[in-house]
């Protein structure tokens, strides 16, 4: 009988599943064993159970180009990704390291500015990012820390090597996708489970709630906290509703608010309810249209007034978009080294800064063979993947780098690593990333895993929802060597 | 509990119940234009299509009348109150029971995708066993708190309105004659009564004890004085001792409606009976808004208004939550 990967190759990238045909790595032996033996008739049907489960239970996000929302399932491969216990010890490590650094950062840069007055990094690099907010200049955050709620996105390269893509300081999303990516996969193949010691990822939304809690004025004892949604057209929505109701909080919009005597107020049938920390999934600049965009209809007036005089707290705190900004992340070793004394535990992918006369020159002379990438866009939104592109499309990015050289970074390919995503019968090579996400305020906790996407799109590098990404469920050994082979 | 969480509870309820009820007066009007020894004129599908809240329309046949009722989307229909139902669950997912939720939506994306020809009764029932099955949960698994009493309050407006409707149309339309008797039949049909009219009535289908079993019985949980006693009781827990809000004042007329009068009254002036019972649940309407949904940017109205537009592309941005 055929195994399942009868004719997979990885084609020369480093395929996290399998070291050859037939030949499974070490962590992954007691699942592919099982896989093939659940053959692909049976996998097939498994995975139209999990793709129902998601639907009915909501899990759709909406895509930004089509006008009418389109609403569709988020993709899910049903071959989890594993990660031994001690690759995750290193990620871990590193992760905590990097968000450490990037809170000093964040804490320096709005407060005394030694790293920019010391030209540890080049000051105007921080000076010009469009994520920088001068009007929260010296304002006091609580305990000190700005990120509470980061997602960093990892990839592995032709050797297996973890490296940092990016960050995402300001309202990542997709920890709701962790949570029902085990949900399901626990229902559709708890068979699957039963040979792995697989950490478990549940105890999140417990902690993202006493870190919120945590954040609150001194004098409150109960705070009430509420997560502030755009609303329920905005792609994220199931995530915000999903934390909302995990957390037992109030899932409100901007009109649900209201700002008086600089004291945050929520709209209730019985009249006006305190509020005393905000988990925003809103950008800076929708926040507050008196701050921010004046035609800002998903923001409250006047919360950024009630945040300044301290009757309120906001998560993340405002003015964060310029650690992430993509310029800045070619500086973060820089700025490990500088305030934690220590080389990087995880190191980046070399990037390209077009602000710099000598790298816009690499870049404009090498676009065939880069990535480039605009400086405040996400969602892979505003890139141009070079080896894919077109000569007009190049000859677009050209123009753009030249007017505006800030605006624009680049990063050699990154041959992703891949792992086999089943469809439609047979396995498929497809790239892969990951985005763990780390809770900072009384204890840093790091989720087990984290959110893997995939690019299902055949042989694309973009493991965006909005561009055809999909997901899979994380593993993260307890231990190594614990499988139970004969479980 | 949060003013927009309040209106989409009430939204909720209203629209499941309206599905409900479009579903079963379908239903019933299918069959009983197949028990006809000649199939019905155009003049029954229109009287049908007024009664389903498509008035002046030009639907003129079974298939036409099937197919807008079932999917329109310029007035009431089986899937726009579905998908109705379902925002604004999804609005307000935190404050209900998971299975809940999955429930609508399910039945949401069922409504989508379903073909209905040539098994019309079969999607009926589910759309009917679905929204039974959603009280269930409701009933069953929701706290007995503010929330569930939003989700009453608008299912058994919805319902009020419904069953007096029927009722009054019914009997400015038809006559105590007996070739009329199927059709008050099919009025308690349509009203999920005719079991209970049955068992509680002898004597035949009259026009007289249609009337008093779907307006005036106070124990049948589809009589318009039932659900308007739930819709009072609702709003009384909502506002707490001691509070007489407007919409409870109104909630109180209404009902008083029904214990003032009798099925001979109604008989005689249904047109009547049925405008002031309207007038009242347009005030209500509006003191609902301002008593429990001001300000609020949701409206709490049926079907047709589409308040909800005006923010979506801010909430779209990518800026915005990414």
């Amino acid at each position: 009988m055929n195994s399942l990967d009868s004719g997979y190759t990885s084609n020369g990238f480093y395929d996290e599943m399998l070291a050859a045909s037939g030949k499974p790595r070490p962590a992954y032996r007691r699942l592919y064993e099982q896989l093939n033996q659940l053959g692909p008739g049976e996998l097939g049907r498994r995975h139209d159970l999990a793709m129902q489960m998601f639907r009915n239970h909501g899990i759709t996000f909406a895509v930004y180009p089509d006008a009418q929302g389109t609403e569709k399932v988020f993709p899910f491969d049903i071959i989890p990704r594993v990660i031994s216990a001690e690759t995750w010890r290193h990620l871990e490590a590193g992760l905590k390291q990097r968000l450490a650094a990037l809170n000093l950062f964040l804490d320096d840069i709005y407060g005394r500015k030694l790293i920019l007055h010391q030209r540890a990094i080049p000051p105007e690099i921080v000076l010009t990012s469009p994520q920088y907010l001068r009007e929260i200049e010296g304002l006091p955050v609580p305990h000190g820390i700005h990120c509470h709620i980061a997602g960093s996105d990892l990839v592995r390269d032709d050797k297996g090597e973890f490296y940092v893509l990016e960050d995402n300081l300001r309202t990542p999303s997709g920890v709701s996708y962790v949570l029902a990516n085990r949900h399901v996969m626990k229902r559709v193949f708890p068979d699957l489970f039963a040979g792995y010691p697989v950490r478990p990822v549940e105890g999140y939304v417990h902690e993202l709630l006493r870190h919120l809690r945590w954040l609150a004025p001194e004098s409150v004892d109960d705070p009430t906290v509420v997560l502030l949604t755009p609303g329920i057209n905005n792609a994220a929505y199931y995530e915000h509703l999903y934390l909302a109701k995990q957390m037992g909080i109030e899932l409100v919009e901007g009109t649900d608010l209201v700002v008086d005597q600089d004291h945050v107020f929520m709209r209730t049938t019985r009249g006006l309810k305190g509020v005393d920390v905000i988990y925003r999934r809103l950008d800076d600049t929708w926040l507050d249209p008196i701050f921010g965009r004046q035609e800002s209809l998903v923001g409250v007036a006047g919360l950024v007034n009630a945040y300044r005089a301290g009757n309120v707290a906001i998560a993340n705190a405002l003015g964060n978009g310029v650690a992430d900004d993509k310029a800045v992340y070619a500086l973060v070793p820089k700025i490990i080294r500088y305030y934690l004394d220590e080389e990087p535990i995880l190191p980046n992918v070399k990037t390209y800064l077009c602000a710099f006369d000598d790298d816009r020159r690499y870049v404009l002379e090498h676009l065939e063979e880069l990535v480039v990438k605009t400086v405040d866009a996400s969602g892979g939104y505003g890139m141009l993947i070079g080896p894919d592109s077109t000569q007009e499309q190049r000859d677009e990015f050209r123009r753009r780098i030249q007017d505006r050289p800030r605006s624009f970074v680049a990063q050699p390919v990154v041959s992703l690593s891949v792992q086999p995503i089943f469809d439609r019968g047979r396995l498929r090579r497809a790239h892969q990333d990951l985005r763990p996400f780390v809770l900072t305020g009384p204890e840093v906790y790091v989720t087990s895993g984290g959110l893997t996407r995939v690019a299902l799109k055949d042989g694309s590098l973009v493991v965006n929802s909005s561009q055809g990404g999909g997901s899979r469920d994380t593993w993260v050994m307890a231990e190594d060597g614990a499988e139970r082979p004969n479980a | 509990m949060l003013s927009r969480a309040a209106t989409s509870l009430t939204l909720l309820g209203r629209h499941l119940e309206r599905a409900d009820h479009l579903a079963r007066i379908l239903g019933v009007h299918v069959a009983l234009s197949l028990d006809r020894t000649d199939e019905p004129g155009p003049e029954f599908w229109i009287r049908f299509m007024e009664l389903a809240g498509w008035p002046g329309g030009d639907t003129h046949d079974r298939d036409q009348a099937v197919e807008v009722v079932l999917t329109g989307t310029l007035g009431p229909s089986v899937r726009a109150s579905v998908g109705a139902a379902r925002l604004a669950a999804q609005a307000v997912r935190p404050s209900l029971p998971t299975e809940l939720y999955e429930q609508v939506n399910a039945l949401h994306w069922r409504v989508q995708e379903a073909t209905w020809q040539p098994d019309l009764y079969p999607f009926l029932n589910d759309v009917q066993l679905s929204v039974r099955l959603v009280d269930g949960l409701l009933e069953d698994t929701m706290r007995n708190d503010e929330a569930r009493d939003f989700v009453r309050l608008g299912k058994f407006v919805e319902r009020t309105a419904n069953v007096t409707n029927i009722v009054t149309r019914k009997s400015a339309e038809l006559a105590d004659a007996p070739e009329d008797a199927l059709e008050w039949s099919a009025v308690l049909k349509s009203c999920f009564a005719f079991e209970s009219y049955q068992s509680r009535y002898s004597g035949g289908v009259t026009p007289e004890q249609v009337i008093e079993c779907l307006l005036l019985e106070p124990a049948l949980p589809r009589s318009a004085r039932f659900s308007a006693q739930v819709a009072l009781d609702s709003v009384s827990r909502i506002d707490g001792p001691g509070r007489r809000s407007k919409p409870k004042t109104l909630l109180a007329r209404l009902h008083g409606m029904f214990l003032d009068t009798n099925a001979e009254r109604v008989g005689d002036q249904p047109r009547e009976f049925e405008v002031e019972c309207r007038a009242i649940l347009r005030q209500l309407e509006l003191a609902m808004r301002e008593t429990y949904f001001h300000p609020s940017k949701v409206p709490a109205t049926v079907i047709g208004d589409e308040g909800r537009a005006m923010p979506q592309q801010q909430q779209q941005r990518r800026g915005a939550g990414a």
